[in-house]
């Protein structure tokens, strides 16, 4: 049944750049009609509306290695391996709610999530943290989406890796540049629609042309019925219980999603986040189904290089398909590659702003702010292109941005909830759930490495605060936030912060 | 091959209207940003609607019944090969989804 398809590289040229074009066109459009200053450029004068809300969540939160994944977890684990990829990462997404809801009602003129911890504890070292957080996390899933695409492209048109690489962070940047979120926000609407209706007939074609799904279906069924079943708790020990508490430290401690919290129209900002999370869901869904197939007709491990989740594209390059059909898969998962990394470039761009050049440079004006701006957006491209090219084996990065985006998650939420914490327990517990944690997770594994950074970061903070007699914090200080003055067009960050001190 | 063949057509007409929706909104976004607030000043967005939020509850039935139809319809295809060709076509229902969104947000336009 399995054959390879000759598909010539220069095809693969055309889709990365031929996207890339459109996305030029789109963002110069945009920037043209919509971008003025640095207020717009980061936050979009907080006027994205339920549509551009809702699309950009699904496309920023569906990753170049996520779609992939969901094949490649299907695979490995049947229904229960795509169960627990699935249903974790929708519920991932609307947990932001009542984050979101609690922190645009108190601080209505936000832009950034570490600009909140700033102005919450009013300590540095607990800033610093948060915002190593933030671009660690940031600088992640420019790299995780960088090496989906790669995959892909290597899988099915044999592009050298460092010529991807090159291609696909060049194209991105250049486009990333001139529009800021609208950018973002307008171009990852159009990948989801890209992801989405690509992902349907591609399946479809996909089970047609194995004979229909009967075949994988009895096939599986005959292997093991408990492919069949979502209820094996192989899979939840083996993957699903870790990934669904990372996956809520990806959203919540990731300032791509809180940039879109403050630049969503309020009234819309709940919906958002619901739709997002419960219209993403159809994706994986769809997309499992050739993990499955693959398993059905009996691809090995072996035939994918040891990487289950090169069993999308191996599928789709090795079934003799139709071209238009693998130039559809090619762009679904380029499409998820391109808006998330757009997206994390306008994230880092608002911490830039907001976190790094204004407080360190509080009267510099604001042509100045807005070229930086736009500017940290190539250098974050140089220096994400630089960490994948260089060849460093970056698990290493992925364990240490991982565990600190973790160990943020209970600090934070109980930041924004629990008046009472402190800036030494939100610091230690962050501290010594890393110090504690990595170890842990680096010797014993996932599972019991997560479970005690989670442990930690939600006992000490308690501890801590409770032992001290400070007042609670009082939230009702930040809405006297200032936002992007209309007169002089700089960004204003919280000048609350010497009230909560003299107060506490 | 049907379903491909339904999947296709139903995909094109949601591609067009998608991407009139997203035209559309665009040239609305356009519009408001060009045109003076009465008054001479720009409305406030931080603080126009953050009223809107006040009472607003974090759960959402939305989020359960989303949860339970996902996980439903892994298990039903679970039971049954025929219910395969189906799935796919729930992620064309992602594109609609956000249709919809689009025309919530011209209807919430034309109505100020």
């Amino acid at each position: 049944m399995l054959q390879t398809n000759a598909i010539q590289p220069y095809i693969g040229y055309l889709i990365m750049f031929g996207l890339g074009l459109f996305m030029l066109f789109i963002a110069l459009s945009v920037r043209r009609s919509l971008v003025r200053n640095t207020h717009d450029y980061i936050i979009a004068d907080r006027k994205i509306g339920l549509g551009f809300g809702v699309g950009s969540v699904i496309a920023v939160w569906t990753w170049a290695m996520a779609v992939m994944m969901s094949s490649g977890q299907a695979y490995s684990w049947g229904l229960s391996g795509l169960f627990w990829f699935t249903i974790p990462n929708g519920i991932a997404v609307m947990a932001m709610v009542p984050f979101a809801i609690k922190l645009r009602k108190i601080i209505p003129n936000g832009y950034t999530i570490t600009d909140f911890i700033r102005s919450r504890f009013q300590n540095r070292p607990a800033l610093i943290i948060a915002v190593l957080g933030m671009i660690f996390g940031i600088f992640l899933e420019i790299i995780i989406n960088l090496k989906g695409a790669v995959l892909l492209i290597q899988t099915i048109f044999g592009i050298r890796e460092i010529v991807v690489l090159a291609v696909v962070i060049f194209i991105v940047t250049l486009y990333s540049y001139f529009g800021g979120i609208w950018t973002s926000a307008i171009t990852a609407t159009i990948n989801t629609l890209l992801i989405t209706v690509p992902a349907a007939i591609v399946t479809l074609f996909v089970l047609y042309k194995v004979g229909g799904p009967e075949v994988v279906f009895q096939s599986l069924k005959q292997k093991d019925p408990q492919l069949l079943s979502i209820f094996s708790w192989d899979a939840a020990a083996g993957f699903g219980i870790t990934l669904a508490l990372g996956l809520l430290a990806s959203t919540v401690a990731d300032q791509t999603f809180w940039q879109k919290v403050w630049a969503i129209k309020p009234n819309h900002v709940k919906r958002t986040f619901i739709w997002g999370g419960a219209w993403f869901y159809p994706i994986p869904l769809a997309l499992g189904l050739l993990g499955l197939t693959a398993l059905g007709i009996g691809v090995q491990p072996e035939q994918l290089g040891g990487d289950v989740t090169a069993v999308g594209p191996y599928l789709v390059s090795h079934l003799g398909l139709p071209l238009i059909i693998v130039i559809l898969y090619t762009l679904l998962v380029l499409n998820a590659c391109y808006s998330t990394i757009d997206g994390a470039f306008s994230a880092m761009s608002s911490l830039v702003a907001v976190d790094i050049v204004k407080p360190l440079y509080p009267s510099l004006s604001e042509k100045k702010l807005f070229a930086i701006t736009k500017l940290s957006i190539i250098l974050c491209g140089l220096i994400a292109a630089a960490i994948v090219m260089s060849g460093v084996n970056f698990v290493s990065l992925v364990l240490t941005t991982y565990a600190i985006k973790t160990s943020l998650l209970i600090p934070l939420i109980l930041a924004i909830f629990w008046p009472r914490l402190t800036s030494r327990g939100f610091l230690w517990g962050i501290v010594l759930s890393i110090v504690i944690g990595l170890p842990i997770r680096i010797v014993s594994g996932e599972l019991a490495g997560t479970l005690v950074i989670f442990g930690i970061s939600a006992v000490v903070p308690v501890i801590l605060s409770l032992l001290t007699k400070e007042r609670p914090f009082d939230y009702s200080l930040l809405k006297n936030t200032r936002q992007l003055s209309e007169e002089t067009g700089g960004i204003g960050t919280a000048p609350v912060a010497p009230l909560v001190s003299k107060e506490a | 091959m049907t379903y491909v063949v339904v999947a296709s057509i139903i995909a094109v007409i949601v591609s067009l209207i998608y991407l009139g929706s997203v035209w559309r909104a665009f040239r609305e976004v356009s519009r408001a940003r060009r045109t003076p607030h009465p008054g001479g000043k720009s409305a406030h967005p931080a603080e126009a609607g953050v009223s809107a939020l006040e009472n607003e509850s974090w759960f959402s039935w939305k989020l359960l019944i989303s949860i339970i139809l996902s996980t439903a319809v892994l298990i039903i295809a679970g039971q049954s090969a025929s219910f395969w060709n189906l799935i796919p076509f729930i992620a064309i229902g992602s594109a609609i989804a956000i249709i919809v969104a689009f025309s919530i947000d011209s209807r919430q336009a034309s109505n100020r």
